[in-house]
This record gives structure tokens, sequence and C-alpha cells, in this order.
């Protein structure tokens, strides 16, 4: 396993910027927010017969595994079910990275593209 | 199930070797999805999907270094024996350029739902075949 980890965040439409402002806090360097709908039934709502879903966030941030509890709380703080983000986070375990940029990363064989 | 389907059951674990898989998360900038799924299929993967999302970097750094902040996330399901290719290869595009710099990583794969999702997501269904009983002495000896 590597030493990173990743956090996903799923808030609220448009709060994904307190998930990121709490992360950064955290230590985190930066995240990928995606679009996606919920569908858990209490949001889930009808107008005129039509079915409205609620849009969320997911924010997908990658931390080394010695910040990854204290970003999780930060978000929760920042971004938690007592915020107007409405957001969970939850970590993933990351078996291997590449493109981070870090020393190990940089390794390129000097001959490549030859 | 039955008192003799439960005798006649063989797990597939015991009677095939199994492929370990990786759930693999692409981050590449806008428009270079195209590229990356090429690269899956050269590594075999039967399981591609796209996403658009965006970066979180702040819009002044944005502008100042030009760069979009638009995203292509590609969503893949590999074979670890070929993980190290794939990672190979995308080692060698992100250090063309600061325009083809990207992220990846992968998880593994705990388990799938079903003997025949499986086969499909390790794009094994054609060559797959039952360990044979030479095979299971060697590997007892």
């Amino acid at each position: 396993m590597s030493k990173y980890e990743c956090i996903m965040a799923i808030v609220n439409h448009g709060y994904s910027d307190l998930v990121m402002t709490a992360a950064t806090k955290a230590g985190a360097r930066g995240g990928t927010v995606l679009s996606a709908r919920g569908t858990g039934s209490k949001e889930v709502g009808e107008f005129f017969g039509i079915r409205v879903t609620p849009e969320k966030d997911i924010v997908l941030i990658l931390v080394p595994q010695e910040i990854r509890d204290q970003t999780l709380s930060a978000i929760n703080e920042g971004a938690g079910m007592g915020t107007k983000g409405l957001g969970i986070a939850f970590s993933l375990p990351v078996a291997d990275v590449v493109g981070l940029g870090t020393t190990e990363e940089t390794k390129t064989d000097p001959k490549a593209g030859e | 199930m039955s008192e003799e389907q439960e005798k006649s059951f063989v797990p597939y674990d015991r009677t095939h070797r199994l492929r370990p898989l990786l759930f693999v998360t692409t981050i590449v900038p806008d428009g270079q999805a195209e590229s990356i799924l090429q690269l899956n299929y050269d590594c075999e993967s039967a399981l591609c999907c796209v996403c658009h999302g965006h970066g979180t970097a702040p819009a002044e750094i944005l502008s100042i270094l030009s760069v979009s902040p638009k995203k292509d996330v590609v969503f893949s399901v590999l074979r670890l024996e070929f993980w190290e290719k794939y990672k190979d290869a995308l080692r060698q595009r992100f250090s063309v350029s600061a325009m083809a710099k990207g992220i990846a990583y992968s998880v593994p794969l705990d388990s799938v739902a079903g003997i025949s999702i499986y086969k499909m997501l390790s794009n094994t269904r054609l060559f797959e075949k039952p360990i044979s009983p030479t095979e299971k002495k060697g590997k007892k000896e």
C-alpha cells in the first residue's frame, strides 16, 4: 500500500469550496470536484409530477496517510452535517499513486522518448 | 439452495486462478480523456467511464498560469498485472509538458457481485480456463 489515502467528500452542490477550505487548512494540496445527484429518499421531491433529485458535489482529495484523520475531521467541521454543505466524508486506501510530483514519482527513464 | 446443490457447489476461486483487480482513477486536463481511454484499452481494461470535473486551484493562480480548471476524470478497472505498464505510460505522458500533467491512483477491489461480472471486469472470459490437475499438484509440491 502507498502512503496516500483518497478522501471522498459528498456535499450539496455549490459547497465544494467549504470542503476545500477545510482540507487545505488541514494540509491537503488540492482536489477535484465532480457533479452528481443524490438519491436519498428524504431529499427527493416531486413537483408537478416531475421528480427532482438534489444536486451534489463530490470532492476527491488525495492526502498523505499522516494527515488523513485531521483532514476528515476538518471537513466534518467545515462542511459536515452541521453546515449548509450537509456533507459526508470518508477515505479509501490507495494502493499506488502516479503524478503527484514527489521525488519518487519524478524518477523517469533518462532514455525514455529516444 | 437445496442440500444437493450445496454439496455440488465449488467456489470459483478453488478451481480458477483469480486475478486481482484495481479500481483506477485518472485525472487529466480537459480533452485528454481519449488518450487515457486508449491507454486503458492497451492495458486490457474492460470498463472505463469518463466524468467531467474541475480542479480546486484558486482562480488567480489559474489565470496566471493560463490553465483551465476543467478536468476529465477517467474511472477504470484494471488487472493488477497491468498496473506497472499503465503507470509507466502515464509517468512518461505526464512528464511531457505542464499541459499534460495529471494524477492517477489505484484502489484494490475486494469483491465483485458474481462470477460473470468478475470475468467481464477482468476481461478474462475468453481465455480463462480451470486450473489443470497437474498445475494443482505442482502448487502442492
